[in-house]
Order: structure tokens, then sequence, then C-alpha cells
């Protein structure tokens, strides 16, 4: 069948070099390029499905739909990002196919069209500068699980945004390419998500005993968290 | 000769020494850098002021290592046998009648 996952931006093109290899040239080739990323990609799929079981069936379905469209890869393209557009769109297709909708914010489209309007994404719910000392405070208790519980609550595409920025580190435009969204649509994500994620961390430190909620909020900070 | 006109700050920045009255509007810009979003002078631009506010230090600091946090908390290894269970069914595929070779 035509892999609807090989459309989209970052759709590499050609690949009259790699039509030519035999089955097994093909397979090594692909190899090479796909499976150094397995464990990344693994971690990213836990951002998309969560369970173990569930990440483990959706690297494997999308690594052979991108090979099935790999004989169009062009040599030297950017082939780690169109791998990860594969697992977004193998997500969606895989995932979705009872229609379920994500967990979207109501509120993004509104904000996107806020981010269009004006060069920076609008500051709408971020607290970015209150008690930085108490954030920091909390800091050294707030550790790698703590955020990783706090990113999984994330509405799906806020989540999955910020893990493209901040583990993958791939760029805005790679991201929108990736989700296929426009630009505007994943700064949008990704300062929503992080401004949630520090919101979860005030949340933790107060919570935790680190700081009082009075204190806090005689520093200004934002201890309405939204959950 | 225009900065009769526009001052010393360039494009919303504050002026690198002073008061710092748009620091607010900075934290977007620090969270543009930590993703590698801003050209050359935007950084120099923000270096200049970060020199000069620890608050935007702090800030940078701190939204830095939330980053951290994030990436260690999402380092999981893909189980053992996955690699051996993709490579298989690659095998399975390009051995199969849907190679992909022929087209579609």
């Amino acid at each position: 069948m035509t892999s609807p996952t090989a459309s989209g931006a970052t759709r590499p093109r050609g690949g009259t070099v790699r039509r030519a290899m035999d089955h097994e040239q093909r397979v090594r080739a692909f190899e090479e390029e796909a499976l150094p990323h397995l464990d990344r990609m693994y971690a990213a799929a836990l951002r998309y499905v969560r369970r173990p079981a569930d990440a483990d069936d959706l690297v494997q379905e999308a690594l052979t739909t991108a090979f099935r469209a790999y004989h169009q890869v062009e040599e030297g393209s950017n082939v780690r990002a169109w791998l990860y557009r594969v697992l977004h769109t193998t997500f969606l297709s895989q995932y979705r196919r009872d229609g379920r909708r994500p967990a979207e914010d109501p509120t993004e489209h509104v904000e996107v069209a806020a981010a269009s309007a004006s060069s920076d994404v609008t500051p709408d719910v971020t607290p970015p500068r209150t008690a930085p000392s108490a954030e920091q405070t909390a800091l050294s208790a707030f550790g790698p699980t703590e955020v990783k519980e706090a990113l999984a609550a994330l509405p799906e595409e806020q989540r999955v945004a910020v893990y493209l920025a901040d583990v993958e580190g791939f760029a805005y435009r790679e991201i929108a390419d990736i989700m296929g969204s426009p630009v505007g649509t994943v700064m949008s994500r990704l300062h929503r998500g992080r401004s949630a994620l520090r919101a979860s961390l005030a949340d933790y430190a107060t919570r935790s005993g680190m700081v009082t909620t009075s204190h806090v909020r005689e520093d200004g900070s934002d201890t309405e968290v939204r959950a | 000769m225009s900065s009769a006109d526009h001052g010393p700050t360039v494009r919303g920045m504050p002026p690198a020494s002073g008061a710092h009255p748009h620091c607010d509007d900075l934290a977007e810009r620090i969270e543009r850098f930590l993703d590698g979003e801003l050209d050359a002078e935007q950084v120099r631009e923000l270096d200049e002021h970060l020199d000069d506010c620890l608050p935007c230090t702090t800030e940078r600091e701190l939204r830095a290592r939330i980053r951290e946090l994030v990436r260690e908390g999402c380092a999981e290894r893909a189980p053992a046998d996955l690699i051996d269970r993709v490579r298989a069914r690659l095998t399975a595929v390009a051995a199969g009648p849907d190679a992909g070779d022929d087209g579609d």
C-alpha cells in the first residue's frame, strides 16, 4: 500500500539510489539509519501511549511503516525527523481508529491566533518570574520522576511538543513538520506545556511543605495551580 | 543617528544597564534561547542583558534545569529484545510482496 505517513513536509524525496538496492541491502541501510534512534523513539512512544506494551507496539509499527517508505528517502535528508513524523502519524492512525480525539486544550486555537498575531507567543498563564528562589528550593526535591509525572498530566499535544523540543532537541520548524502543525501552534503548545510544568513545580513545593503557601504568595507566585 | 528615534533598545530588548522594565518580556526570549531559536545577534543581546540582571539569569537557570529534568525523566530505554523483533520484522517485510520497491 502507499504509505500515508510518507507525506508531510519532512518527507524526503527521491531515492533512486535506494531503489537499486536489493532487499538485504535495504534492510541493512535502514537499520543503520533508524536503529540508533530506537531507545529515543521508544521513549517518545511512551509520551504518546504511556503503557510500555503499547509503546513497544507503536515503535515496531512506525519502523515497519518507515521501512516501507524508505526507498523514497533521499540520501542526506533529515531521516531522524522523518522517523518521528512517521511515529506521530502511526500513532494517529493506529490509536485513533476509534475516532477518539486527543485531550486537546479547548483554548488552544484562540491562543494560536494570538500567537500568530504577534511575533512572540502570548504570555498568558505564565508565572515566569515569580519567586524564583522558592522554585529553586523546590527543584532540589523535584526530580525527574516528578517532572515526568507532571509531563504525563499535560494534554497530549503539549506533552509531545515539549518532549520533542526538550529531549530530542528538534527545532520549532522540525516539530511543526513532525506534528503536522503550524510553527505558531508548536510555540503555543511549548509555552503552555512549560508553564504547566512550572505550575506543577510550584504546586509540588507548596504541597510538600518546602514552601508555605503564604510565603509563596508573598513572593507573588501563582499557587492556584491548574492540574 | 536614528538613536534619537529608537534609543538603544533593540527589538524590545531593554538597555543593557540600568533598570530592567522589560524583564518580564524576556522570559519568552530566554525560552527561545534555550530552544536554540535565536540568531547570533539576539543571543548577543540576551547575553548582554543577563550579564547585568540576576533575576533573568536565575530565570534562565531554572528553565534550563527543568529541561534537564525532563530529559532525565524521559530517558527510558527500549526493552532489550525490541531491536531483534524490529529486525526480524523488517527482514520479513523486505522479503514479502509488499517490499516497496515496485511502488504503488
